[in-house]
């Protein structure tokens, strides 16, 4: 078992920090959405996540959406990045989204996000991987990723997005040379963030089997009687 | 010397101003459940709580970036006890010649003060707006609220460029009386200005070690700071 269902095993039960993953409709395709979920103290359980361009949301997490896993970090690290993480709601407008995010991208101390170039940014999945590259976890090896053809029908999927929903000209031209980038899916960030941490940074072949499990899960949640 | 010699080396006289040795001032009176220094200054005004032994107190004088920087262990009853309470505090504030002395006299002149109080800030003593005050977590545990206000404190130095501070603060730290979640927190905020401070990489061995004596594997804990 990858993920935990929130319906048999709530949120409250996480310690600290855990990755959540759920099924999206997006233009009348399937996907994927990934996030952080994190507990402060005792505070409740908070979804931290980038919705879409310029738009991040800090919310309460959905029991009836968000399957959750802690990440494979040992406690004081949780502790520390639940902590850091907490502050990432203040770039609620700030995060463009993009398949490249041009480098490490946020304040270390504040978790504020430095504007990149036109035409980069995050997706949900690099998101969560460049909050933790950004701190020193090196989630995935990407020079082990493949590029795959269905991923360039995605990232043209995404762009088309973009232009209906108001993005800037200089952002739509600038992601164009993006195209056929690496893409870490959801999933798979979902599932790299469970891996031990002492296996990281971990390789496409070890993570995606593992994803295969995350959609599997995914699919036979959405079908489990409520 | 090392750390822990330094922090055993508890003088019995008093502080000599502006110097770097190690001092004891005791405080009588009803412990306080509050953070020793509370609102430290308000309107010009220095709160000092009474009832708390401070183990040692080190003057760290005004510095280049023209910052003083004052570090205060809580010892006594509390500083074996597992609870939330802080019993470590860092306050820099900028430096003005004389502060330093002046500000240690006013502290150890509330010294032995049975209850809290608000001592007026002598007419010489510049306005005090110390941008970096720290409650630092007691040796088993630390709190998410104890961390994200760490990382705050520590912000706002790296927002000023403050390099030199930040390194008399990882040379001052008492590892081995840290949390690991706090050890994490110095070590990972710290790690994108890496190459800014000097006393970096003497802290991450000192980490390791300190890690390493409460039965961590710092390899783990630290792991992709190398």
């Amino acid at each position: 078992m990858v993920l935990r269902d929130p319906r048999t095993e709530p949120f409250d039960r996480i310690e600290h920090i855990a990755v959540s993953v759920r099924e999206v409709q997006f233009r009348g395709r399937s996907g994927r959405h990934t996030g952080f979920i994190y507990r402060l103290d005792k505070a409740p359980p908070r979804l931290v996540h980038l919705r879409w361009h310029y738009n991040l949301s800090d919310e309460l997490p959905s029991v009836d959406e968000d399957l959750w896993q802690e990440l494979g970090l040992d406690e004081p690290n949780r502790v520390f990045l639940a902590g850091w993480v907490s502050q990432l709601g203040q770039n609620q407008d700030a995060i463009p989204y993009g398949f490249d995010s041009g480098g490490n991208c946020f304040e270390v101390g504040t978790g504020a996000y430095i504007a990149p170039p036109p035409g980069k940014g995050l997706t949900c999945a690099t998101f969560v991987s460049g909050v933790l590259n950004n701190l020193g976890y090196d989630l995935v090896d990407e020079a082990s990723w493949p590029v795959r053809i269905s991923d360039l029908g995605w990232q043209t999927l995404i762009i088309h997005a973009l232009q209906d929903t108001g993005a800037s000209q200089a952002h739509i031209d600038a992601i164009d040379a993006d195209l056929g980038n690496i893409r870490l899916r959801p999933e798979e960030v979902a599932a790299a963030a469970t891996v031990d941490g002492t296996l990281w940074p971990t390789t496409f072949q070890i993570v995606e089997p593992l994803s295969r499990e995350v959609l599997a899960e995914l699919t036979a949640a959405r079908a489990r009687p409520v | 010397m090392t750390r822990s010699d330094r922090s055993q080396s508890i003088r019995p006289d008093l502080a000599i101003p502006g110097s770097t040795d190690w001092v004891e001032v005791k405080v009588s009176g009803a412990p306080q459940a509050v953070m020793p220094w509370g609102a430290p200054l308000e309107d010009n005004v220095v709160v000092v709580r009474a009832g708390r032994l401070y183990n040692f107190i080190q003057m760290i004088p005004t510095n280049p970036t023209g910052a003083n920087t004052l570090v205060m262990q809580l010892g006594g009853p509390y500083s074996d006890k597992a609870s939330s309470t802080s019993n470590v505090q860092i306050i820099t504030w900028p430096g003005v010649p004389g502060s330093t002395a002046q500000w240690s006299s006013q502290l150890l002149a509330n010294a032995g003060q049975p209850e809290a109080k608000k001592a007026p800030v002598p007419n010489s003593l510049p306005q005090l707006t110390p941008f970096f005050e720290l409650g630092l977590g007691n040796q088993q545990r630390s709190s998410s609220e104890e961390l994200v206000s760490c990382i705050g404190a520590l912000n706002a130095l790296l927002k000023r460029g403050s390099f030199d501070v930040i390194d008399t603060v990882l040379r001052s730290v008492p590892l081995d009386r840290m949390s690991p979640e706090l050890i994490v927190t110095f070590a990972r905020v710290t790690f994108a200005v890496r190459r800014h401070l000097r006393a970096w990489g003497q802290f991450v061995l000192d980490a390791r070690s300190a890690l390493s004596q409460k039965g961590l594997n710092p390899a783990v804990v630290l792991k992709g700071l190398a």
